[in-house]
């Protein structure tokens, strides 16, 4: 038993061979009993244990290999074919393990390849490793992976070694076909393609709750920042618009104008009408609203009778002032229901960002808040601007 | 117990008996029609309470109903596939149920699928003891193993035992008829 053939923990491999064994291996040498011989004895038994196992001999050619290793190379394989034929030693092409005798006076051959594995006496390089990384010729994004173990130069030379796909594994099953009779039983190549199958049914479903979890909270943060009555943004989404146009006036960015419209005799038409008439008036409210501000503005709805315009970017006084006058026109057009005439106004008070240095959220807010009592105060209807004279 | 438990009988109860039927459990479970999240926790006795209110809505026995309910799931086809891992005979994939509990654990570690554990009594006779946390899992196991049994193309006599801890398993013909195509290859389609 040579060293060779005992594992890092120094047991032995293989039993030793029977005294009277004749060996028929490549490079026996006499009067030694020749592991070359044993090996060619055990061959089946490695075969059948390893089905990704692989004899390259002292003349890097293919001397014995398991039956999946046959399945994965092809018809075309033949016991006594070069190895390069078949593999390339490393993983990717300019990644691939060179052999560096190439120019020294070492290499016989004079139009060498300079792969590990071209001649017999390159395979010496593999001596000291414990493992091996191969791509096959014919496939090469496949690459194998396994133990390599070198046969001593007195026994002729060469390497043994047990393969597998690792990463690869699903590649070369759903190219090859392989089945669960291809692999050995302490392989734990069955167990990850179940766990890469159960996995991926795994993340379709937390994918799918995900996706309805995501869908949940959208419209919960839609419902929360929504009046259920007019569709209208409530006060909290109104104050986070604000506060962001504030901060954003108050860094040099776009102005912005706030107005404050309070509905006049409205409670006149819900203790006369009745809360269905108050919420079909606040409905269509809502409406005017909507058809009246321009696009990028929000209009919200932020007490019982009290809603909110926030009118971005510049916008001159006497455009406000129209717009105004147009909303509490429309405002003011008899209103239907149920064969009552719902009578409305509106009184509107508007700050501008641009009257302050720097704008204040709170101070606007109560600035609007006067002005809109000042409209109330000319006679309801109309529209009082808040730090001006233009009123 | 994983929600996936729970979905799957709602899932069963939609696919085999119609939306309907789903929609009265779920309203006499004070549920909603969207029912169990797969992915979530509930509690081991809305299982039982769903369980209940199935074989009431249905005018089924328990054990019917459970039986069709194993059926239905080792015919799903992930689920199929899934368990067709455990061998590439019905013996073997039988002599592998002892393993199922950990490699369902190992796929999904909330799923708490039953212990099982077989026993030879026989020439071709089985017992598969099984013990889970919901009484009636032998039963849904009856099911699934003739699911598997036409599946591996066997003819076998599988029996749910009275006391409803236990299958038996008697094989007849191992090489009954064509077993269905399994290929390692072929990615999972649908969900569970």
């Amino acid at each position: 038993m040579t060293d060779a053939m005992r594992d890092t923990q120094g047991r032995d491999l293989l039993p030793p061979p029977p005294k009277n064994s004749v060996g028929s291996g490549v490079g026996m040498s006499s009067g030694r009993t020749s592991l070359t011989g044993a090996l060619a004895q055990a061959e089946p038994l490695f075969c059948a244990l390893m089905p990704m196992f692989l004899w390259i001999d002292g003349q890097a050619r293919i001397r014995a290999l398991g039956r999946t290793l046959k399945k994965v190379l092809g018809e075309g394989v033949l016991i006594g074919d070069t190895f390069t034929r078949h593999f390339s030693v490393g993983r990717r092409e300019g990644d691939l393990l060179r052999c560096p005798d190439g120019l020294s006076p070492q290499c016989e051959f004079e139009n060498c390849s300079h792969q590990i594995g071209a001649c017999g006496f390159s395979l010496r390089h593999l001596r000291d490793r414990r493992s091996i990384h191969l791509t096959l010729q014919t496939r090469p994004k496949i690459g194998l992976r396994g133990d390599v173990l070198s046969l001593p130069t007195t026994e002729g030379g060469g390497v043994l070694m047990n393969l597998s796909f690792g990463i690869y594994l699903s590649e070369v099953v759903a190219t090859l076909g392989l089945t669960e009779r291809d692999f050995a039983a302490a392989d734990l190549a069955m167990e990850m393609l179940y766990l890469q199958e159960a996995k991926s049914l795994v993340m379709g479903e937390l994918r799918a709750l995900t996706a309805r979890l995501d869908q949940a909270r959208q419209e919960a943060e839609r419902l929360a920042l929504t009046d259920p009555l007019t569709r209208l943004s409530n006060r909290r989404a109104m104050e986070q618009a604000l506060s962001q146009a504030v901060s954003g006036a108050a860094q040099g960015g776009a102005p912005f104008a706030l107005m404050q419209i309070d509905l006049d005799h409205f409670k006149r038409v819900n203790d006369s009408h009745g809360h269905a008439a108050g919420d079909y008036v606040l409905q269509s409210v809502a409406r005017i609203l909507r058809e009246t501000v321009r696009h990028g503005d929000m209009a919200g709805r932020v007490g019982g009778d009290e809603f909110l315009l926030l009118l971005r970017g510049p916008i001159e006084r006497h455009a406000v002032k129209a717009l105004a006058r147009r909303i509490i026109a429309r405002l003011e057009e008899p209103k239907w229901f149920s064969g009552h005439e719902c009578l409305i106004s509106g009184s509107i008070g508007v700050v501008f960002s641009g009257d302050y240095g720097p704008p204040d959220l709170e101070v606007m807010q109560a600035d609007a808040d006067a002005a809109t009592y000042s409209a109330k105060d000319a006679g309801r209807g109309c529209v009082r601007f808040a730090r001006s004279t233009d009123n | 117990m994983l929600g996936l438990i729970n979905r799957s009988i709602q899932n069963f109860l939609t696919d085999t008996h119609g939306a309907e039927v789903w929609h009265h459990v779920a309203s006499r479970l004070g549920l909603p029609p969207a029912g169990f999240e797969p992915m979530l926790q509930y509690d081991d006795a809305q299982t039982l309470s769903l369980i209940e209110a199935a074989c009431t809505e249905l005018g089924r026995s328990c054990t019917d109903l459970l039986e069709d309910l194993g059926t239905y799931l080792a015919t799903r086809e992930p689920v199929r596939r899934l368990l067709r891992y455990g061998g590439c005979d019905y013996t073997d994939f039988l002599n592998t149920l002892e393993d199922l509990h950990d490699r369902a654990r190992m796929a999904l570690a909330d799923l708490d699928l039953p212990e099982l554990s077989l026993s030879t009594s026989g020439a071709g006779e089985y017992r598969l003891m099984v013990v889970g946390n919901l009484s009636g899992w032998a039963t849904v196991f009856a099911g699934i193993l003739r699911a598997m049994a036409d599946d591996y193309g066997v003819l076998a006599l599988i029996e749910p035992e009275e006391t409803g801890e236990s299958v038996t398993i008697r094989l007849l013909d191992s090489y009954h008829a064509q077993a269905r195509n399994f290929a390692l290859s072929r990615a999972a389609e649908g969900s569970l």
